[in-house]
C-alpha cells in the first residue's frame, strides 16, 4: 500500500470536530487525530486530548501499525480519579516534539493484514483508554 | 574479455565510483560498452512437466502447448518466467503433412489471449512444440516462418505490447532450446534472441542447464587443476555448474561472510554482496575474513570481503559485485535479479520481507538462515559467569511452490511492524521494559554456532544444486543444547498473501522498496 493509500485510509478516521493529518517520518507515516476524545473520557484529565498519534509503517498492512503503543498530548494527561500518570506511560519524542507515549502490547489482538485496517487499530487503542488505569 | 567489459564488471559495477564521484561514475558508464544481455527461461518443475508431458504426449507426432509468461529483468539477463500451461483441447491443434506436423490453431491462440486479458499488464505467451526423438532439436524452416508470422501478428496487431515476452520453445525427448521473439515496429522485422540457459525450480531441486545456444566466453569451461579434490566429488561438469552459478548474498556479517568465503572456495563463479555495515572490532571473533585492521580503518564489510575473495576463490575469473546500499532500493533490484540463488542472512525484517517476495515473484530460490543463543549474560557484556539456556540454528529454503517465511511463521505483521521502529525508540522501550520481543541490544554470537549455520546453509545449497537428497526439505533445525539436527515440516499456505499472491509475477510484482 502506498503512502497515499495510507493517507486515504487515515482520512476515514475523521470524526465530527476531529481533524486527521498524516506526517511522513522516514519509512513511517504518523497519523495524528486532533483533538481526540477518548472513550471513558471522564476518567482522564483533561477529558478531551489535544491530539492522539500512532505510527504506520510504509509496508502497512503487511506490517501492522506500531504495536508498542501510541502517543497523546498534552504531556500532562492524568487519571482523573487519582491525579497520577496513567500506567506504562512516559514522555517520548515524536516528530521533534514531546508526547506522552502509552506503551502497550495488546494481548488479545493479533493483526491480520487481510482484514484489519487503521479503524480496527484505532479500536484497539480505544480499548486501552477504556481500561482507565 | 575486452577492456571495456573488464572496466564494466570490475570497477563500474562495484559502486565505488558513485561514492567517490557520481559524475565520474556517470561519465565512465556512458563510455563503457553495454554488457551483452542473455535470455533465460525459469519455470517450476510442475509447470515444465505439464508442458513437456502434454506436448510430447502425441509422439511420434509433434505436439504443442501454450503457456503464460512474464519477464524478470536483471542487470545482464532477461528471464522469461513460464507458467500456467493451457492444455490443448479439441480443435486447438491441427496436423498437416501426413498428420505429423503440428499447427497451433487460431482457436488455441484466442483461448490464450483470453487468459492473458485476466492477468493484467506484463503477461505474454510461450509456446512449446516438439520434434519427437532424441538429440538437440533444430529449428526448421516451418518453425522460422511460423515464429516470424506469430510475432508479426501478436505484436503487430496489438494483441501483445512490446514490453511483454513472446517465447518459442522446441523440445525433443532429450533436449530443449528456445528463443524470445520481438518485433521492430519500424520495419516489421522479427528479432529472435536465443535462450541460453534454463532454470527449473522445485522444492527439491534447482536445475540449471545451458542450451546449445549458450555463448561461452573464452576459457569459461576450463576447470582448474587445483579443483582436483572437488572434481572428485561432482566431476568436471559439477565444477562447471558451480563456476556458472551466481549467488547473491544479502547480509555478509558473521554468518554471511563465512558463507560468501566458503562458496567462493567451493567454486561458485560470481558473487554479489549487500551489506551497509562497516567492520567493527567485535565482528572479528566470528568471521574468518574480517580483520582488526579492517575494523581500525572502518572498512565496509562488503568491501573487505570483495578484496579478500579473489585470493582464495577456486575460480580464477571470480566476479564479485558489492554494494553498501540497502538491498530494498530500486536501483539494486536488477543486480539481485541476475542471481541464481540468494543467500539471506540478515536480521532486519524489512529486508527479509523484500527478499522473500523477490524469491517467489522472480523465481529465484532463497536460502534463509539464522541462529539464536539464549544466555543469562545476553544483556550484560560485563558478566563474569553465564549459563547458556538455549540456542538454535535454522536454515529455510524459500522457493516457488514451497512455503515462504510468512507461511513458516518466521515473519509476521507484528515483527515486520517492529522493524520500522527507530533505534532511539527501541532503546527507550528497552530501558522502560514495557515492550516484549525486542531481544537483547547486541545478540550473543560465537564462531562455532555461526560456522554451523554457514555449513548447514551450504549443505542445503549443495543439495538443491546437485539433488543429493532428492527430497523437499523446507527447513533444517539444529538444537544447540540437545545437539540434535532435525528437518521441520513446513507447509505452504495456499492463500498466503506473500508467496501465493505474487508467485511468477516477475516485473509486474509490487515489491516493498524502501524508496517506493
Amino acid at each position: 500500500m502506498s503512502r497515499q493509500e495510507i493517507r486515504d485510509q487515515a482520512a476515514l478516521l475523521t470524526r465530527p470536530g476531529t481533524v486527521v493529518r498524516c506526517v511522513d517520518d522516514g519509512e513511517n507515516v504518523v497519523v495524528i487525530l486532533e483533538p481526540f476524545t477518548p472513550p471513558n473520557a471522564a476518567q482522564y484529565n483533561p477529558h478531551k486530548l489535544d491530539a492522539l498519534a500512532f505510527i504506520v509503517p510504509s509496508l502497512y498492512p503487511d506490517a501492522c501499525p506500531d504495536a508498542t503503543g501510541f502517543y497523546v498530548k498534552p504531556l500532562t494527561t492524568l487519571l482523573a480519579s487519582t491525579g497520577a500518570e496513567p500506567r506504562s506511560t512516559a514522555e517520548t519524542a515524536l516528530l521533534g516534539e514531546q508526547w506522552r507515549k502509552f506503551s502497550w502490547a495488546p494481548k488479545t489482538f493479533k493483526w491480520d493484514p487481510n482484514t484489519d485496517t487503521l479503524a480496527t487499530h484505532l479500536a484497539t487503542i480505544e480499548v486501552r483508554f477504556r481500561k482507565g488505569d | 574479455m575486452t577492456l571495456g567489459e573488464w572496466v564494466s564488471e570490475r570497477i563500474v559495477g562495484l559502486g565505488i565510483l558513485d561514492r567517490v564521484s557520481p559524475s565520474i561514475g556517470e561519465f565512465l558508464r556512458a563510455k563503457t560498452p553495454p554488457v551483452r544481455r542473455r535470455v533465460e527461461v525459469a519455470w517450476t518443475v510442475a509447470d515444465r512437466r505439464r508442458m513437456e508431458g502434454a506436448a510430447l504426449g502425441p509422439a511420434p507426432r509433434e505436439g504443442a502447448v501454450v503457456a503464460l509468461c512474464r519477464w524478470s529483468t536483471g542487470a545482464t539477463r532477461d528471464t522469461a518466467l513460464i507458467m500456467d500451461p493451457l492444455a490443448p483441447g479439441p480443435g486447438d491443434l491441427r496436423y498437416d503433412r501426413g498428420g505429423f506436423v503440428v499447427t497451433v490453431t487460431g482457436r488455441y491462440w484466442n483461448r490464450a489471449l483470453d487468459a492473458l486479458a485476466d492477468l493484467g499488464p506484463g503477461a505474454g505467451l510461450a509456446v512449446l512444440h516438439t520434434h519427437p526423438g532424441s538429440g538437440i532439436p533444430e529449428w526448421s524452416d516451418d518453425d522460422n516462418e511460423a515464429d516470424t508470422e506469430l510475432a508479426r501478428f501478436l505484436f503487430g496487431e496489438g494483441f501483445l505490447t512490446s514490453d511483454v515476452p513472446l517465447v518459442s520453445l522446441v523440445a525433443s525427448h532429450t533436449d530443449l532450446r528456445g528463443r524470445a521473439l520481438s518485433l521492430v515496429a519500424a520495419d516489421r522485422a522479427v528479432v529472435m534472441r536465443p535462450i541460453e540457459r534454463i532454470r527449473t525450480l522445485s522444492p527439491e531441486r534447482l536445475s540449471i542447464t545451458s542450451t546449445t545456444d549458450r555463448v561461452w566466453k573464452a576459457g569459461e569451461l576450463e576447470v582448474p587443476a587445483h579443483a582436483d579434490r572437488s572434481v572428485r566429488v561432482f566431476g568436471k561438469e559439477g565444477q562447471r555448474l558451480l563456476a556458472d552459478i551466481h549467488t547473491a548474498h544479502v547480509g555478509v556479517g558473521g554468518v554471511g561472510s563465512l558463507v560468501a568465503e566458503q562458496v567462493a572456495r567451493w567454486g561458485v563463479g560470481m558473487l554479489s554482496l549487500w551489506d551497509p555495515d562497516i567492520v567493527k572490532d567485535v565482528n572479528v571473533n566470528r568471521s574468518s575474513v574480517f580483520t582488526f585492521r579492517d575494523a581500525y580503518i572502518h572498512r565496509l564489510k562488503v568491501e573487505a570481503l570483495a578484496r579478500a575473495l579473489p585470493s582464495f576463490a577456486l575460480v580464477r575469473r571470480l566476479a564479485v559485485r558489492w554494494s553498501a546500499s540497502d538491498v530494498r532500493q530500486r536501483k539494486e533490484l536488477p543486480a539481485l535479479l541476475d542471481a541464481d540463488v540468494i543467500v539471506m542472512l540478515v536480521d532486519d525484517a524489512r529486508a527479509r520481507h523484500f527478499v522473500n517476495r523477490v524469491a517467489y515473484a522472480h523465481y529465484i530460490p532463497v536460502l534463509d538462515g539464522g541462529n539464536v543463543i539464549r544466555s543469562t549474560a545476553e544483556d550484560d557484556a560485563d558478566s563474569d559467569s553465564a549459563v547458556v539456556e538455549g540456542g538454535a540454528v535454522r536454515v529455510s529454503l524459500l522457493t516457488p511452490d514451497g512455503p515462504c517465511i510468512w507461511c513458516a511463521g518466521h515473519l509476521d505483521s507484528e515483527r515486520l511492524g517492529l522493524a520500522f521502529r527507530s533505534e532511539p525508540d527501541k532503546a527507550a522501550d528497552r530501558a522502560r521494559g514495557y515492550v516484549e520481543n525486542l531481544g537483547p541490544e547486541h545478540a550473543p554470537s560465537v564462531m562455532p554456532v555461526n560456522s554451523m549455520t554457514a555449513a548447514l546453509l551450504e549443505c542445503r545449497l549443495q543439495d538443491i544444486l546437485f539433488g543429493l537428497s532428492g527430497r523437499s526439505i523446507p527447513e533444517v533445525h539444529f538444537d544447540l543444547l540437545g545437539g540434535t539436527l532435525d528437518e521441520l515440516p513446513r507447509d505452504r499456505r495456499k492463500d498466503c498473501r506473500q508467496c501465493a499472491r505474487w508467485q511468477g509475477r516477475g516485473d509486474s510484482a509490487e515489491l516493498p522498496f524502501v524508496d517506493a
